[in-house]
């Protein structure tokens, strides 16, 4: 029986608590997407032509602006009754209708050829590094979400690792010189989608509340 | 509870005291009426441990709903478990070495839990002995007994997965 006498021990062990907010966890994903990308420009060095050529600020900018949007949704998911706002939604799906234009253009202007841009050689660095990041950051991204209760974890847990690939994605992007959709779709969309499969599965399994 | 997120002990108790009141009404329509306390209290137990994840400017009765959901969904999750085993076939019941061994692993891990809270568990979850009579017998409210025995066992599996 849930008595008075339960409610007091609930009450004397009440201590003050900071109420959740997303500013925390967009600061660390700040830093840690500054180290990331400090670490790429390091081991590989800027893209060649730096930022003179569109791409070369478009497309980290692109995958930055995706990390936003889903760590936004992350911590719209992570705690009981959050739902991933109609604007966070909206701008997901309009950066990736930008991208699908760019990908559906591509391939008619080319043709088959377009898949050639699949096999460059610089294909298993791009997937490696990014992988490698992504998996760093998914760690902490799941670290933060087992202290909160996210209703879904399997879903909150795809979110974080879709969030973590986009963000190592876009420190890895200020190195990579290949601009061409197809690419991009395989390689970087590749990767990311088998950390948020790997979010998914794993945080099934580690988020219990 | 924007107030009991602050330290406002009087606050909560009230917030507590209305959540009860509506957990039980939430839980009869869903639930056999014995299973309905043990829930209300898990929720309580919830609410408590995840109250900094409330947003305030959210409302309040969405996110109080979600956790009772959720430990809904858990308790469901569990009754179906224990029917399966309830149910399991090709069990040998000559060979009794398994319940020997269960038996001395239930022991060894009692043990490592204080006196006084290891008894409750024993003649609650072992003794099979109810709440009320395991209350009387031990000089303890039946809330109390609830609580050990659900911090309890929340001990016993941190300890058998090698936790503490």
């Amino acid at each position: 029986m849930t008595d008075g006498r339960s409610i007091g021990n609930f009450t004397s062990d009440l201590r003050p608590v900071q109420p959740v907010s997303s500013v925390p966890l967009f600061l660390i994903s700040g830093g840690v997407f500054f180290v990331c990308a400090a670490c790429v420009v390091a081991l590989f060095g800027l893209r060649a032509g730096g930022f003179a050529h569109f791409a070369a600020a478009a497309k980290p900018l692109y995958f930055l602006l995706l990390a936003l949007a889903g760590i936004a949704a992350l911590f719209s998911t992570s705690f009981p009754g959050g739902r991933i706002g109609l604007k966070n939604a909206c701008f997901l799906g309009g950066l990736a209708g930008v991208f699908a234009v760019f990908l559906i253009s591509i391939i008619m202007v080319e043709g088959e050829r377009s898949l050639e841009a699949l096999s460059l050689p610089s294909a298993m660095i791009c997937f490696s590094t990014i992988g490698i990041l992504g998996a760093g950051m998914l760690a902490m991204f799941l670290a933060w979400l087992r202290s909160m209760a996210p209703e879904d974890s399997a879903f909150s847990g795809l979110l974080a690792g879709f969030s973590a690939g986009c963000l190592a994605t876009a420190a890895y992007a200020l190195h990579c010189p290949v601009d061409h959709p197809v690419y991009i779709l395989a390689w970087y969309g590749g990767t990311i989608f088998l950390l948020s499969m790997l979010g998914s599965f794993t945080s099934a399994h580690i988020i219990k509340w | 509870m924007r107030l009991s997120q602050a330290g406002d002990k009087l606050a909560y108790e009230t917030l507590l005291t209305h959540a009860q009141k509506w957990l039980r009404g939430f839980f009869s329509r869903r639930i056999r009426a014995d299973a309905v306390d043990d829930l209300v209290q898990e929720t309580l137990m919830t609410l408590h441990a995840k109250r900094h994840t409330y947003n305030p400017s959210y409302p309040f009765l969405p996110w109080l709903a979600a956790i009772a959901k959720h430990r809904l969904i858990d308790h469901v999750r569990k009754v179906a478990r224990l029917n399966e085993v309830l149910i399991e076939e090709g069990w040998d019941f000559a060979d009794n070495t398994r319940d020997m061994s269960a038996a001395h692993d239930v022991e060894t891990l009692l043990n490592r839990l204080p006196a006084r809270q290891a008894k409750i568990i024993r003649l609650v979850k072992l003794d099979g002995m109810s709440i009320a009579e395991t209350a009387a017998l031990t000089r303890h409210s039946s809330a109390s007994v609830k609580v050990m025995v659900h911090r309890g066992l929340r001990q016993l599996a941190s300890i058998a997965r090698g936790g503490k």
